[in-house]
């Protein structure tokens, strides 16, 4: 099978808008599936009418990509031998091996879907079983026996060490305000470096078709290279550093060869937001995308769906809307208006105010959460801004934590051109400024919103987990009302995004369901997206006692 | 009242004892107190259930020890982990995986093997092993440096968050008033002995205060002017992406101190020592610890190489100069219990602890324990010995 013949077509409602240049194969499951090489293979999947890429971890309920910014665990597949891989973030190769996970049966006919027929009311996962032992017992064996999601890797991988670079400034986050703080930065005579997460830079500007700022010549800008996390200590036994006494501020950036080791004068945080799924019944099955993933796919040639309901506000689902075309969308609906998303597995129809709308998928936006996570790891303050939780800075950018700078949405503040400027400048000034108190300080938190009304289907508010609104509701029933307590409770961003998806919708259902305000998110911990032990296999290099 | 912990606000204003921490061991001794018959017991926690070391640590049960009295101990406190679910209406996790203790020299090796004779000799079924059988339990080892393992199929791990939130249901329906985010900050006496605690919210007068505040137990020692010498030293540990079943042990390696389990959500959950943490309450992680767990790990299953850590964090151990608890009265303050000094390895003492100490204060039992753990041996340096400490 070539390219040739099956340039354009729709199978599935995916629909591939351009040809495929560089025809390779994919095996999925056994499957012959084709692709465009370097393309991303869950782009190749969507295109070939593949939405269902494997089942969630409690209920088995069907599953696939959303966000198609390696943010969520939609796309995880097992990939020639490496189990749980986003493979929204692997280029197709000819013959690549990609399987389904954690199935029964197929990924179709999952047998061990009953689970999410016989808990309707979602599994009490702490209290069930526990009257007699044998049945305590057993209950324990199949639950061992059916949990994770994928098998062991194959084989071994080999440890690759770590990159060492020493900059001035370190600019994470390529979208508007990153380049014109790393440009104003380099202006003034530091050495920056910029590094963007996504393989595009200009972010949501990008995205959005509107202009993206230029990036000067002596900033080094890589794209496709992430910061995982960040830690203040001493360099002891750190290979390729010499040893300090001192704490230093280290930032870990990922790439695709493995981690480089950073050591900044001044960290510039710009790592904007991040969609969060409305809490509608049924709205974590195959065909739900954000619109910001949408966009990615036409970037990619690919759209979405052929008939497209939009459900939410803001600009990326307008330009969503546009570029799709007015003939192939519905609505956009407010997400009060939808009471279910339903379909066998993928997107079939949405129920507005009663009435059942037949499309193939839904794309939404609206409620955004601040991509806070490195900046907390650095010291920054996170706080709730009304909305979702954002990152606390001045002015001039500076957060809580000396030399560790925030803009742009991240902030849940505006800063046009000059004020991101001002920000560059501040930063190439150097560390160990103290943050200029007072700084701005969100305003109170409204009324909570209100809660949706219980559906026929669940109301999955932690995809990762498959914590319903029912669990968190439970959870402050028994007294467990703050964010930390009702976290461990329920399980609530404890899964692969790590809470990036759901803590601020979460944060607000808590204080909907009677439990406390979260002034801040629980701790964000490192590292900020799953980091591979091999890749840090090699980061210390003194001997290992025996 | 239906709700498992209580409002601040609703402190009352007497106690017949007020327990200091609502962690494992905290909320142990409530239970126990409780269900022998004692009237009002109040507990109190400066912050979250399961924000201490007992919502932190790795959920490791055994009873391979070095010691006589750790391995008594131990056994007594894997029974009741092993009927926890149903006794207490809350899944544990509870899974008999087994602990395998690897040694990578003969000085170790001779260390578990004199370990093994004294856990035969207390009838546990603990045996030597050699590289080829560890091969056979773990499959995915690399065995080439082993020289010996030990290895006790009985021993356990738990996931250790439902145990706090099982003992404080349990609390709640015998009575017991269990406050988070009320921090005791001052203890009164009457210059010979305790009168009451103050919290932000209010006094409660109570005649018994049992100090379980783990690393954080010098601390509240010091409101009422005792010294304490345990000192927390911050302990990392890190969970990888789930996979699917595939280790059945513990696996621990005493020179590194290396150890990895697989939980019931498929996690490998797992932290190594890090010679170089200062004492201190310090909950920050670290770039260190990932580098030499992650070296040790895939050292020793090199499959898991791509395997990815998803989450790491850290906890205190409580750290005493002889690795052995801080039990029981002080003298020259009555009423003021200690409950502490439990290392790295308070979560498998609790259950048996709570129960000892209630009979303890109750009826007097077991005081042999009780005076040979008690404060004042290090006034008068009678130490003691364990050496199967991880971390
Ligand atoms: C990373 C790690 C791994 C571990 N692994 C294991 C293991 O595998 N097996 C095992 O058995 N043990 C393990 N441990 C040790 C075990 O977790 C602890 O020994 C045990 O949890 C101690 O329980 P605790 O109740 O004494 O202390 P904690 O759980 O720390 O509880 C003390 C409580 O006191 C509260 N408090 C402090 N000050 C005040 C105040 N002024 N007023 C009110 N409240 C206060 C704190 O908020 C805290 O909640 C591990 C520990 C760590 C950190
Ligand atoms: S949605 Fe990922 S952890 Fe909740």
């Amino acid at each position: 099978m070539t390219g040739g013949d099956r340039v354009f077509y729709a199978r599935g409602m995916c629909v591939r808008r351009r040809p495929i240049q560089e025809p390779v194969e994919l095996l999925v499951d056994g499957e012959r599936v084709a692709a465009d090489r370097g393309e991303p293979v869950a782009a190749a999947l969507l295109a070939a009418g593949r939405s269902l890429f494997g089942r969630s971890v409690k209920y088995h309920r069907p599953r696939g990509p959303l966000c198609l910014e390696g943010r969520c665990d939609g796309c995880l597949m097992r990939v020639d031998g490496v189990p749980n891989v986003m493979s929204c973030r692997v280029g197709a190769e000819d013959g690549m091996r990609v399987e389904t996970q954690n199935v029964l049966g197929s990924a179709r006919v999952d047998l061990l879907a009953v689970t999410d027929w016989f808990f309707p009311e979602g599994m009490d996962h702490h209290h069930m079983f526990t009257r007699f032992g044998p049945i305590n017992r057993l209950m324990q064996k199949v639950a061992r026996r059916i949990a994770g999601v994928g098998r062991l890797p194959d084989a071994a991988a080999s440890a690759v060490a770590p990159r060492e670079l020493d900059v001035d400034v370190l600019v994470v986050g390529g979208g508007r305000s990153g380049i014109v703080a790393a440009n104003a930065a380099a202006r003034e005579g530091a050495s920056v470096l910029l590094v963007e997460e996504q393989q595009t830079f200009g972010g949501e500007a990008g995205l959005l078709g509107e202009s993206v700022p230029v990036l000067g010549p002596p900033v080094d800008a890589r794209r496709g290279v992430g910061a995982v996390a960040v830690y203040q200590e001493p360099a002891v036994g750190f290979a390729g550093r010499e040893p300090t006494d001192e704490a230093v501020r280290w930032v870990l950036l990922e790439d695709a060869e493995g981690l480089l080791r950073v050591r900044c004068g001044s960290l510039v945080v710009a790592t904007g937001t991040d969609p969060v799924p409305p809490p509608i019944a049924g709205a974590d099955r195959p065909g739900v995308f954000s619109a910001r993933a949408a966009l990615r796919a036409l970037q990619w040639g690919i759209a979405v769906g052929g008939r497209v309901a939009l459900v939410g506000w803001g600009a990326a689902l307008d330009r969503a809307a546009t570029v799709l075309g007015p003939e192939q969308v519905l609505g956009p609906f407010a997400p009060t208006q939808v009471s279910a998303v339903e379909g066998r597995p993928r997107v079939e129809a949405i129920v507005v105010d009663g009435r059942r709308l037949p499309c193939d998928a839904l794309v939404f936006d609206g409620v955004r959460s601040a991509a806070y996570a490195v900046a907390a790891q650095a010291g920054g303050e996170v706080a709730w801004d009304g909305r979702g939780f954002v990152v606390l800075a001045d002015d001039d950018g500076r957060t809580h934590a000396p030399g560790t700078f925030a803009l742009g949405r991240v902030t849940g503040r505006l800063f046009d051109r000059a004020r991101a400027e001002a920000v560059g400048r501040c930063a190439a000034k150097g560390a160990g400024l103290a943050p200029s108190p007072p700084l701005v300080r969100p305003p109170p938190r409204s009324a909570p919103a209100p809660l949706p009304a219980q559906a026929s289907d669940k109301i999955v508010v932690c995809r990762c987990e498959d914590v319903t609104l029912h669990d968190l509701e439970e959870a402050v029933q028994s007294g467990y009302r703050d964010i930390e307590s009702v976290k461990r409770y329920t399980g609530f961003g404890t899964g692969w995004c790590q809470g990036k998806q759901c803590v601020a919708l979460c944060g607000q259902m808590i204080a909907s369901a009677g439990g406390d305000d979260a002034e801040r998110p629980f701790t964000a911990r490192p590292p900020v997206r799953p980091l591979a032990l091999a890749r840090l296999a090699k980061l210390v290099d003194e001997p290992e006692p025996r | 009242m239906s709700t498992v912990v209580c409002d601040p606000r609703d402190l009352p204003e007497d106690a017949d004892v007020v327990v200091v921490g609502a962690g494992i061991m905290g909320l142990s001794a409530a239970y126990n107190l409780a269900l022998e018959g004692v009237g009002r017991v109040v507990v109190l926690d400066k912050g979250y259930l399961c924000g201490g070391a007992s919502g932190r640590n790795g959920g490791g049960v055994r009873s391979q020890w070095s010691s006589e009295i750790n391995i008594r101990l131990m056994k007594r406190s894997l029974a009741i982990c092993a009927e926890f679910a149903t006794r207490m209406r809350i899944n544990v996790w509870f899974r008999r995986g087994g602990y395998l203790f690897l040694a990578r020299s003969s000085e170790r090796a001779a260390q578990l093997a004199r370990s093994v004779e004294l856990q035969r000799a207390h009838g546990l079924p603990t045996r030597l092993v050699d590289a080829a059988e560890c091969r056979r339990i773990v499959p995915e080892l690399a065995t080439d440096a082993i020289v010996v393992a030990s290895y006790n199929p009985q021993d356990a791990v738990v996931f250790p968050w439902p145990f706090v939130w099982g003992y404080a249901a349990a609390c709640r329906r015998l009575g017991v008033g269990i406050f988070p985010f009320t921090e005791l900050i001052g203890i009164e006496t009457d210059g010979r002995r305790v009168t009451a605690v103050a919290t932000p919210f209010g006094k409660v007068r109570t005649p018994l205060v049992v100090n379980a505040a783990g690393a954080w137990s010098p601390e509240v020692a010091r409101l009422v002017g005792v010294e304490m010498p345990n000192r927390p030293h911050r302990h990392e540990i890190c969970a990888t992406e789930p996979l699917k079943p595939f280790l059945k042990p513990l696996v621990a390696e005493l020179a590194t101190g290396l150890y990895f389990s697989q939980s019931m959500r498929g996690e490998l959950v797992g932290g190594i020592s890090n010679e170089q943490v200062p004492e201190g309450l310090d909950q920050r992680s670290s770039l260190r610890f990932l580098g030499l767990y992650a070296r040790a790990l895939t050292g020793l299953v090199p499959r898991l190489g791509h395997v990815r850590v998803l989450r790491q964090w850290a906890g205190c151990y409580d750290i005493t100069p002889d690795g052995s608890p801080i039990v029981g009265e002080v003298d020259g303050l009555e009423g003021f219990v200690l409950l502490a000094g439990f290392m790295g390895h308070g979560f498998m003492m609790a259950p048996i602890m709570g129960q000892l100490l209630a009979r303890y204060l109750l009826a007097g039992e077991e005081a042999e324990l009780f005076a040979r753990w008690n404060l004042r041996r290090f006034a008068t340096g009678e130490l003691l010995q364990e050496t199967m400490i991880l971390g």
